[in-house]
């Protein structure tokens, strides 16, 4: 016989009745206090799993519980009568992985490492296999504002002489033609944003009078040309934005809470991954770059050239900075271009 | 027999690490099945632990009712969008629908929540009429502020077509101001209130006492002091350097600083508010002829410590990636709980089940939809 102290609730009253609970060998018990005797068996009776320290309660067949604190005692009293019970539930096993510390260990390195392994491969690839099954025409939605963007105090009318619009704007319906892609590309002439030059989803492609000034030959315009049809083709656009929604989403369900200190606890590591993210397709797109130079047997010396040009004077290479940019740096883009040759 | 005992909490950081970590792993394991019997293991850990007058207090609900209720939420939802890919109409009545449904899930939620919330085996329940619910969620919570926006914008669009007048336009963004300020304060007046007194312990209603007057002064004290503060510091930012304010480590301070600013007005209503109304809450038997009154509660929360757990929570959780989560979390559930006392007026064994509330197993069919938290 193994006896217990317990506090007993009726159910009835908000009560507290210090009692003693007795279990025999067969599964007999016996609930005895002032004035109180109550007989049922330990079969009939349902027990909470257990949970770290916290109390555990018997729930009796005439309502009433007792709330148990001396676990070690409960303990013996389940190894008693084990072989009359059918089977362990779900929570017994996860109360084992909860109070052992290897398990414990264990379960903390899947959860990181998939965590981490969904959000640096799984997203990239998953948004990647629905972006390129959605219809071309979303990234037209995507692009709205397009116009009213370029023709904003951003901008102002190109300088370039005509002549040489022209003859960039004839290379560029060449490379179109080969690529056999969807979206319908444009080339727009733009003076504004120092040397640079940029895609929107749609295929509107902008480049910069100082983009133009600082190439030294057309094959160094049609490279970067080239750089961003291929954010275009690959739907870069898009995919940009369903990893980082998703990867946001990810963040706010783990953390548990949508307040707005939760917002606050995310936006800085969602900040470095979505520049990150940013950063891959950057690689994703010189990529493409070589891989259109390769097949027409042409040397990628104009476009690591007029990288390097754009970047000499603004950027300091390997400090911490880099992770915080949406480019990867110049010299590990032109390494990695070089590489590939 | 006036007596007073401390509410005391008992979690440790890393014991509830394990909890937390094997709940999350399981989730992932099982694609999110396992959530809802985490769900509720991390409610039971945190009511198992909290303690008052030496009983815990025990959250009851089954796991399996918890899923069947989410599976019906995300059955729901994607029929819908699957019949706006048919229907493109649909879709205006997305939002109208959603606005619609909102209150009914929040009491469902409530309902649910408080039923299988107990205290030495006597359960929570919440009375709270549908009609009610509609009236505080959807039209005081929901409606009110958009009413304002929205009159105030054709206000501004039909003003525009006159004398464009530089001063007609900051009158009526003050306006706009006023009332979203007490909108704000009454909003957050009722939604406690209706919360607090739809509550029930047994036989015992739960009766906030708190006045609307007391809030306004609350919330006006916070929204002066804010104002000033950061205009204060605007002043400073943009004389000090008119640069700083283009992209770069000038803005992040600003921003940081302005963040830190709002961290403080959070703690500052959260504690103000959660006083007052605990402190003006009573547990009556109102079937009793007088009404007695049994149970009062003090609560003695500070602005400058909840500030300083609030500011740590988040560094410590942005800096571990989320591993100090646990950490963050039992810490301040012990600081909130532990400022808590319980005074008895009268015996506790006088509480008695509610027999009328007892047989109500609605809720227990509908499950809980929604996690909907109306936090004091």
């Amino acid at each position: 016989m193994i006896t217990l102290q317990v506090n007993y609730f009726d159910g009835q009253s908000a009560a507290s009745v210090s009692a003693e609970l007795c279990l025999e060998a067969n599964g007999d018990c016996q609930l005895l206090a002032h004035q109180l005797q109550y007989n049922f068996h330990w079969s009939d009776a349902e027990l909470s799993p257990e949970l770290a320290k916290t109390a555990r309660r018997l729930q009796l067949p005439n309502g009433g519980q007792c709330e148990v604190t001396d676990l070690a005692a409960l303990h013996a009293m389940e190894a008693q009568q084990q072989d009359k019970q059918k089977t362990k539930g779900l929570l017994y096993w996860v109360n084992c992985m909860e109070s052992r510390w290897h398990y414990v260990v264990l379960t903390a390195i899947v959860v990181i490492s998939m965590s981490a392994g969904m959000i640096i491969y799984g997203l990239p690839a998953l948004s990647k296999y629905i972006a390129l099954a959605l219809p071309v025409s979303i990234d037209q939605q995507l692009s709205e504002g397009t116009d009213a963007l370029l023709e904003s105090d951003l901008f102002k009318t190109s300088e370039i002489p005509l002549k040489r619009q022209q003859r960039i704007a004839i290379a560029f319906t060449d490379i179109i033609n080969q690529l056999d892609d969807e979206h319908s590309f444009s080339l727009v002439f733009r003076r504004g944003l120092g040397a640079n030059a940029f895609a929107f989803p749609s295929g509107v492609i902008v480049v910069t009078d100082g983009l133009l000034n600082l190439a030294e030959s057309d094959a160094e315009v049609h490279a970067v040309l080239l750089h961003e049809m291929g954010h275009v083709v690959n739907r870069h656009g898009l995919r940009l934005l369903l990893q980082g929604s998703v990867a946001t989403l990810l963040l706010t369900t783990i953390t548990g809470d949508f307040s707005v200190s939760a917002g606050f606890i995310a936006a800085l590591p969602m900040m470095l991954l979505k520049k990150g993210y940013s950063r891959d397709l950057e690689r994703e797109a010189d990529d493409f770059v070589l891989t259109y130079l390769e097949s027409h047997e042409m040397s990628a010396k104009p476009f690591t050239d007029i990288l390097q040009r754009m970047s000499s004077g603004h950027e300091e290479a390997g400090s911490i900075w880099q992770y915080s940019s949406s480019h990867p740096a110049t010299d590990e883009r032109v390494r990695r271009l070089q590489q590939r040759r | 027999m006036n007596t007073r005992q401390a509410f005391e909490f008992h979690g440790e950081a890393a014991e509830y690490f394990r909890v937390w970590i094997v709940n999350l792993f399981l989730s992932i394991v099982t694609l999110g099945i396992y959530s809802a019997w985490a769900k509720v293991r991390n409610k039971q850990y945190f009511y198992g632990n909290t303690r008052v007058a030496a009983s815990a207090f025990e959250y009851t609900a089954e796991p399996l009712t918890i899923l069947k209720g989410r599976i019906l939420v995300v059955a729901v939802l994607s029929l819908f969008s699957l019949l706006a890919e048919y229907y493109p109409l649909l879709d205006a009545f997305y939002l109208p629908l959603i606005l619609l449904i909102l209150p009914w899930l929040v009491l469902r939620g409530l309902v649910f929540n408080a039923r299988y919330s107990s205290y030495r085996n006597l359960h929570f329940s919440f009375t709270g009429k549908l009609l009610n619910t509609y009236a505080v969620v959807l039209i005081l919570g929901m409606l009110t502020p958009l009413l304002i926006v929205f009159s105030a914008y054709f206000l501004w669009m039909g003003s525009r077509s006159y004398a464009s007048d530089m001063s007609n336009m900051s009158g009526l963004v003050l306006g706009v101001t006023l009332l979203l300020f007490i909108w704000w304060v009454v909003a957050s007046y009722y939604l406690r209130q209706y919360y607090v007194n739809n509550s029930r312990y047994g036989r015992l209603s739960f009766v906030m006492l708190a006045s609307l007057k007391q809030f306004f002064i609350i919330f006006g004290i916070a929204a002066v002091s804010f104002s000033a503060a950061l205009l204060l510091f605007l002043m400073t930012a943009i004389n000090t350097a008119a640069t700083s304010f283009q992209m770069g480590p000038g803005m992040t301070y600003s921003i940081s600083i302005i963040f830190i600013m709002l961290l403080y007005l959070r703690a500052y209503l959260k504690v103000h508010v959660f006083n007052q109304v605990w402190n003006m809450t009573r547990l009556t038997d109102i079937q009793d002829q007088p009404p007695t009154q049994l149970l009062s509660f003090s609560a003695e929360l500070k602005v400058n410590a909840l500030f300083f757990i609030y500011l740590t929570n988040i560094m410590a959780s942005a800096v571990s990636l989320g591993l100090l989560i646990p950490w963050a979390r039992v810490r301040l559930a012990r600081y909130q709980i532990e400022r808590m006392t319980l005074l008895s007026h009268g015996d506790l064994d006088r509480i008695i089940a509610d027999e009328k509330n007892k047989v109500d197993s609605f809720a227990g069919e509908m499950g809980d939809l929604l996690d909907i938290d109306i936090s004091l």
